[in-house]
């Protein structure tokens, strides 16, 4: 089978399992459709080596991962930080489970690295140490960043009132 | 339930709400050779800069320092006698190292079109700030086979170009790839050795031919 067949199946076979992963990594449909389509050429130019790889799939995933984290490095004055985390709707006091409405801004307003962390651990199901190994950084880094990524998350439920609503992990 | 299972049933559920694009995989396809093929022009530049950077403060130093090298017949010498006769770290006539470089091994003679012969050597600088010294190469002297002395026919038809790297150096990057090497039409101070790799997409090492032409900086400094 020739590289670009077997890069076209994969593609084919893995592209809306690898686009929910870049959506949640960046929280925006075409910023996830850039980061997969640049993920995607990175994997193509080496593919005659990751193509014979036992798990091609989760090395593309690291590289998807590690290209988010590098992008938003360097183009972090395309964000505009805010002291406060966006609004959250009135009601969220009455609900005993979290909306994903509510949720999902907040994990969206995260820094990128934190946001990463936090998809990659609730999300692909990784362990500390796979997440360090993806984003190629100690696991203590993990923690510190899961710790701030919660940190943040509670402080910005305790601000709209929903503190009490959610136990500690 | 705490905020870990919140977390988890909201990221899936947001995944799972999201439609998905269709793929243009001949986009992605089309996006990966030209990623593929602007890294192996990066690293070819990265060589021609390094033999640039040598070869031309190479030529130039030794204009300064041994002008009548120039004269003497043998400019540049047999390739056979030069590889032998040369020791490894002497440069040839009308050739020195500039600070910070080092030439390792000897010179490797190396056929051209068109009859041309060169020879590469391989310098090291042990003071660049990449953690792995910075490998580059060096065209030692290029030659018509029918000139046996080494002597380039007059007049030059090198790229002139002016001005502190990097516009010089991408100046002379950008040059068409000329089929002769000549020499210059008058003295020079500095010079640069402009070399170019080809390759082709999926090629094997024997695919890899090398081009060269020596480019020169002319000086109303110098001074026979």
């Amino acid at each position: 089978m020739s590289i670009d067949q077997d890069f076209t199946d994969f593609v084919g076979a893995r592209w809306a399992a690898l686009y929910r992963l870049a959506y949640l990594l960046t929280g925006s449909p075409t910023a996830a459709e850039d980061l997969l389509q640049t993920t995607l050429e990175k994997a193509y130019m080496n593919w005659a080596r990751i193509g014979r790889m036992d798990h091609a799939e989760a090395y593309v995933r690291r590289v998807l991962a590690t290209t988010m984290v590098s992008s938003r490095r360097r183009a972090w004055i395309g964000e505009q930080p805010w002291e406060e985390l966006p609004e959250v709707a009135e009601d969220s006091l009455e609900l005993p489970l979290l909306d994903r409405s509510l949720l999902w801004p907040l994990v969206c307003a995260l820094p990128a690295r934190q946001r990463a962390v936090i998809v990659l651990r609730y999300y692909e199901d990784l362990s500390e140490a796979q997440i360090a190994d993806v984003l190629g950084c100690a696991p203590g880094t993990v923690k510190s960043q899961t710790s701030a990524a919660f940190a943040a998350l509670r402080r910005a439920l305790a601000a709209a009132g929903i503190g009490q609503a959610v136990e500690n992990p | 339930m705490n905020l870990d299972e919140q977390l988890r049933a909201a990221l899936n559920l947001e995944a799972e709400m999201q439609s998905t694009p269709r793929p243009d995989i001949d986009g992605l396809i089309r996006g990966g050779r030209a990623r593929r093929r602007r890294r192996n022009v990066a690293r070819i530049g990265v060589a021609a800069a390094a033999a640039a950077l040598v070869g031309g403060g190479a030529y130039g130093v030794t204009q300064l320092d041994g002008g009548d090298d120039r004269s003497q017949p043998g400019f540049a010498n047999d390739p056979t006698q030069s590889s032998e006769s040369t020791p490894s770290i002497t440069p040839a006539p009308g050739n020195q190292i500039v600070d910070g470089w080092e030439i390792i091994g000897k010179p490797q003679w190396i056929p051209l079109r068109n009859n041309y012969h060169a020879a590469t050597v391989y310098a090291v600088n042990r003071t660049s700030n990449n953690l792995s010294p910075h490998i580059g190469f060096v065209l030692w002297a290029a030659y018509q086979e029918s000139d046996a002395r080494g002597q380039f026919e007059a007049p030059c038809d090198g790229i002139e170009v002016s001005g502190e790297p990097p516009e010089s150096r991408r100046e002379l990057f950008a040059a068409p790839y000329r089929e002769r090497a000549v020499a210059p039409g008058e003295e020079v101070l500095f010079s640069c050795v402009q070399i170019a790799v080809g390759t082709q997409a999926n090629s094997g090492p024997g695919d890899v031919t090398i081009d060269a032409e020596t480019a020169r900086f002319r000086s109303p400094k110098w001074q026979p």
